[in-house]
């Protein structure tokens, strides 16, 4: 057998400074997601206080509008408008990273829905002042309805991006939050299946692209 | 935390703990080169250039041959031809005017050819040159200052691939850099476990001692590097010492070598199991087994990037085909959703590690350039970046199927 005499490599010491080495490099990794984290979450109290101060907003104008002044009052309506869509996209990415059903996301989608009713009651009322399709999309998460629903979504999307924000104005309500506005609104129209449309008072299941397109079409030229 | 967590949780600590054990290596010993210079006292060495079938580029290997920088009077050069069917005899017959020896045995493999060759030769080196091989000027001069230290029984040289053209030269030739920077760290740690073929310089010693190439290996100059490091010796790098190879063209090609070579691997690891001692062999045999790690981690990741490639293009079909593939102009893209997407990319902890990891990648090849003096990479580690994984893995998974099958790999 023949003798091996290797060099020794101060190897033990090497390797727990290499480990201690990569676990401070893990921790540090492992802090800055939870710091980013915690970013995210103020990024949702803060939207959640926007939300608030939205509520109130459209409250006021709620109490100001009437029949007669109404359409002078748009130019306020439109800005909240803007507000809900910059609220929708924020909600948007919440549901792809954190899940549709999470709490916080729920929690958060509570004030907002009911910020798009009150503004979909205002809408309403300019519906005279100039020609404009406002659909109300009912949706579910459940199961049973979610692909389609989902599907519904991206359409609805594409459609607004294409017409623009104007002509179009799309209120998103989730059934499964259990306001009792949107319960209201369900009964009023009879609705049993998700998703579901109404499109300037008039209700329709499931619309492809196509189908969406000639019913906007027709209400833009008539 | 579910299996995905888990994965990736380890995927992550295992890489940093190698990046670390880079860095320590790197630590140890800096890039620094041994100085060079052609004088009388330089020993003797031989070149044998095992030679199939390679009448293609016989003449220029030994044209390369005949410019090295070295006393003509140390340097013998000589050709076994392996039992060739083409002209790769004849080719080289022509340089004997040059002195060049040349021999014709019958075809028994590569490990025969050389071990005929050093049989013929009693200097006190021996290098081995593959006939697709084509080295620098100085290379010997470069790499023969390293045997100073009496336990240095070889000297490796830095392999890149020869004009790459193709994506599958490309492809290596990225891989060869990464790996000159890879058996340097090595060299660092006494950890090279491979002594490849174009161009490595061995201790006449160490054959008398030890014995000369196993005639039945897959990859022989694997098993010689193993040999070394079991006695117990050192083998170093010359990063600056240049030898260009030609590789593998096309897939079914590289195939056939990687399949070789990583059987050759697994085979010359059991055969010399004792590497294996931690205690003894220290970081060679953590390098030896983190080999064997790294392929699942790399299925692993192949697994992982496949799922969630799909997971894209589905949702992006989705959208597609429910909006008729009208796609909308960018102009159309809301400042806030822009703004949204940003944030929540970059706040994803894993891509912000994929981004440490592709800029240590990109310094690696930045050094490795600098030192080689190659030129025209980004191109080629483009390519590697993307498609490395996807290879290595492939490889890997036919190497098992042959294993589990138990059908032989050839030469």
């Amino acid at each position: 057998m023949v003798r091996i005499t290797r060099e020794r490599q101060n190897f033990n010491f090497k390797i727990i400074v290499a480990f201690l080495f990569a676990l401070i490099l893990f921790l540090l990794g492992i802090f800055s997601g939870y710091y980013l984290n915690q970013k995210k979450i103020e990024n949702i109290e803060n939207l959640e206080k926007d939300i608030l101060v939205s509520l109130q907003d459209i409250d006021v104008l709620f109490s100001e509008i009437n029949e007669s002044n109404i359409c002078e009052n748009k130019k306020y309506l439109d800005r909240i408008g803007e507000e809900l869509d910059k609220y929708a996209i924020k909600l948007s990415f919440l549901e792809e990273n954190l899940g549709k059903n999470n709490e916080m996301v729920i929690r958060l989608k509570k004030p907002y829905t009911i910020l798009l009713i009150k503004h979909y009651l205002l809408t309403r009322e300019i519906k005279n002042c100039e020609k404009i399709v406002i659909i109300l999309f009912l949706y579910s998460n459940k199961p049973e309805y979610i692909s389609l629903s989902e599907n519904e979504g991206i359409i609805l999307g594409y459609i607004k991006k294409k017409y623009g924000n104007e002509k179009i104005k799309v209120y998103s309500l989730d059934v499964e939050l259990g306001l009792k506005n949107v319960e209201n609104i369900i009964e009023k129209y009879n609705i049993k299946k998700y998703p579901s449309l109404i499109i300037n008072d008039e209700v329709y299941s499931y619309l492809d692209k196509d189908k969406l397109e000639n019913i906007i079409k027709d209400i833009l030229e008539k | 935390m579910n299996l995905e967590t888990i994965f990736i949780y380890f995927l992550v600590f295992f890489s940093l703990f190698n990046l670390s054990l880079i860095f320590i290596a790197l630590m140890e010993k800096p890039f620094k080169k041994k100085p060079y210079k052609l004088n009388k006292n330089l020993p003797s060495i031989t070149i044998i250039v095992p030679a199939y079938n390679e009448e293609k580029n016989i003449s220029k290997t030994l044209r390369s041959l005949l410019k090295l920088r070295y006393p003509k009077e140390k340097l013998k050069i000589i050709v076994v031809d392996d039992g060739s069917q083409d002209k790769t005899y004849e080719k080289a017959k022509k340089f004997e005017k040059y002195g060049v020896k040349v021999y014709k045995k019958t075809n028994e493999g590569k490990a025969t050819a050389i071990n005929y060759g050093i049989k013929k030769t009693k200097t006190e080196f021996i290098a081995t040159l593959d006939a697709d091989s084509f080295p620098e000027r100085d290379c010997l001069l470069k790499m023969l200052p390293y045997f100073e230290d009496k336990k240095v029984m070889a000297v490796t040289p830095a392999m890149v691939v020869y004009e790459p053209k193709n994506f599958i030269e490309r492809l290596q030739h990225a891989e060869y850099l990464f790996g000159v920077f890879l058996r340097k760290i090595f060299a660092n740690i006494n950890s090279i476990h491979v002594c490849p073929g174009p161009l490595s310089i061995y201790r006449r010693k160490f054959f008398e001692k030890h014995g000369l190439f196993d005639e039945k290996n897959l990859t022989e100059d694997m098993e010689m590097a193993m040999r070394i490091q079991k006695y117990g010796y050192k083998i170093e790098t010359a990063i600056d010492s240049k030898v260009s190879t030609i590789s593998p063209r096309n897939f079914k090609g590289l195939l056939r070598q990687r399949l070789r070579w990583y059987t050759g691997y697994i085979n010359n690891c059991i055969k010399h199991k004792q590497l294996f001692k931690i205690p003894q062999y220290e970081f060679l045999s953590l390098i030896l087994i983190f080999a064997y790690v790294s392929i699942f981690v790399n299925f692993g990741y192949l697994c992982y990037i496949s799922i969630k490639n799909y997971q894209l293009i589905r949702d992006n079909l989705r959208v597609l085909t429910l909006t008729g593939f009208d796609v909308l102009d960018l102009k159309n893209l809301n400042k806030v959703e822009i703004l949204e997407f940003i944030f929540n990319y970059f706040s994803n902890p894993l891509v912000l590690l994929g981004l440490f990891g592709l800029s240590v990648t990109l310094l690696i090849f930045l050094i490795v350039k600098k030192e080689t003096k190659e030129r025209k990479v980004f191109l080629n580690v483009l390519i590697f970046i993307f498609f490395y994984v996807l290879f290595y893995s492939l490889f890997w998974f036919f190497v098992f199927i042959k294993y589990l099958t138990k059908q032989k790999v050839k030469w």
